[in-house]
């Protein structure tokens, strides 16, 4: 059971269209696991269906019906079909990420490897669009503790494999935390299985520790 | 003969390719997705296209409609968005992939027909038509320009957590209207 979902706030902005790539690549990934958090977007969706029916209707060029017509002829009705689960799955169970996410995930393992930023902690960050905000997967040992940190902005991280432990609780696939500037945490990984996360962040993360601060532009984090 | 739901017609074009229906959606939204484009700052031309495009789409994937899920405007509306995402923002929009295999069922199955999709809907339209001036501004600002809260508040003068609970409180009596059916 999921505990810990998207807040109402951000599901609303990615209903809204509103988010940027890598925020809206965490959303759908937790939507893909969790039911409750999909139906919330479909009633959010029906704003928009409702605003468009009430748009005041624009003459469309003459004959664009027909143009329309005539490239339906060479395209047929889409099957519902999908890719299955494809590219180096390097250090991931890729069939236990959904999509979209395996398909980033498989697309940037084809151009780089993971790298290790500290003792049991390797990053892979993901080729979204470029902007402010970042998207990666954390595979983290088990056990591992996270240097005490807190966040200069939004962080959310989504669990997707074994789970970790914070002051806030205990996080496991599908569960998503969602921590700002008034959140100093150190998360700790379970000991009986790897975890791997998906992590997007607004803005580098602010380490408590000096000696931590000096190192992580060579860290990446 | 009654007149045809948007939701019969789509099933039309999933089912036989109807030409016909297809016609009759056109008339429906490509007027209304192109007037939503202008919004965005499209001319008219570029709108035009677009929704052209937005349209081919809904020829496209008319099977992956459902009519109890969505309604054909609502669906209509989340082809048109992804479209204007791609067209102007050149990103992605990251989707749920409904056939994924990795996907989490619902385990509730759905019990509504088309017939309820089409009274919730309306009740939707009721409930919105009766938002207070300042929810609707925001509602509109962001379901219909797709600018983040923060940006909306940044425009409106507002603190942040007004926007966010402004845009709640809408959704609040969405909701209501949604589930007055339901206990």
């Amino acid at each position: 059971m999921i505990e810990h979902h998207v807040s109402e706030d951000l599901l609303l902005e990615y209903a809204a269209g509103a988010l940027d790539e890598a925020s809206s690549l965490l959303v759908a990934t937790h939507l893909a696991l969790c039911p409750p958090c999909r139906a919330v977007v479909s009633e959010a969706e029906a704003m928009g269906g409702v605003l468009l029916e009430g748009e005041q209707p624009e003459a469309m060029s003459e004959g664009s019906v027909n143009t329309v017509l005539e490239r339906v002829a060479q395209s047929p009705v889409e099957p519902a079909g999908h890719e299955g689960a494809r590219g180096r799955a390097d250090r991931l169970d890729a069939a236990s990420l959904p999509q979209p996410l395996r398909g980033y995930a498989a697309d940037t393992l084809s151009r780089r490897g993971w790298r290790r930023v500290a003792p049991g902690l390797s990053q892979l960050v993901l080729g979204t669009s470029s902007g402010p905000t970042t998207a990666r997967l954390f595979h983290l040992a088990p056990g591992t503790r996270i240097p005490v940190h807190s966040h200069r902005g939004l962080e959310l991280t989504l669990v997707l494999q074994g789970a970790y432990q914070d002051e806030c609780g205990t996080y496991a696939r599908g569960d998503v935390a969602q921590l700002d500037e008034s959140v100093t945490h150190q998360p700790i990984v379970s000991r009986s299985s790897v975890c791997v996360t998906l992590a997007v962040t607004q803005a580098p993360l602010r380490f408590r520790s000096l000696a931590v601060r000096m190192i992580q532009p060579l860290l990446g984090l | 003969m009654p007149v045809e739901s948007p939701a019969d017609l789509l099933r039309a074009v999933a089912e036989r390719q109807d030409r016909q229906a297809f016609i009759g959606l056109f008339r429906l939204f490509a007027p209304r997705v192109k007037a939503y484009l202008r919004r965005q700052g499209a001319d008219s031309a570029v709108a035009d296209d677009l929704a052209q495009e937005v349209m081919l789409k809904v020829w496209r994937r008319a099977a992956a409609f459902d009519a109890a899920k969505a309604s054909a405007a609502t669906w209509v509306y989340a082809i048109a968005r992804n479209t204007q995402i791609d067209a102007f923002r050149r990103t992605r929009r990251p989707e749920v992939d409904m056939e994924d295999a990795a996907l989490v069922a619902d385990s509730t199955p759905l019990q509504d027909d088309a017939m309820a999709t089409a009274e919730r809907e309306r009740r939707v339209r009721a409930a919105l038509k009766t938002l207070p001036d300042e929810q609707a501004a925001v509602v509109r600002m962001s379901f219909f320009l797709h600018k983040p809260h923060a940006e909306i508040a940044h425009e409106l003068r507002l603190p942040l957590g007004t926007v966010k609970s402004r845009l709640r409180l809408a959704f609040g009596r969405l909701r209501d209207a949604l589930r007055e059916d339901r206990e």
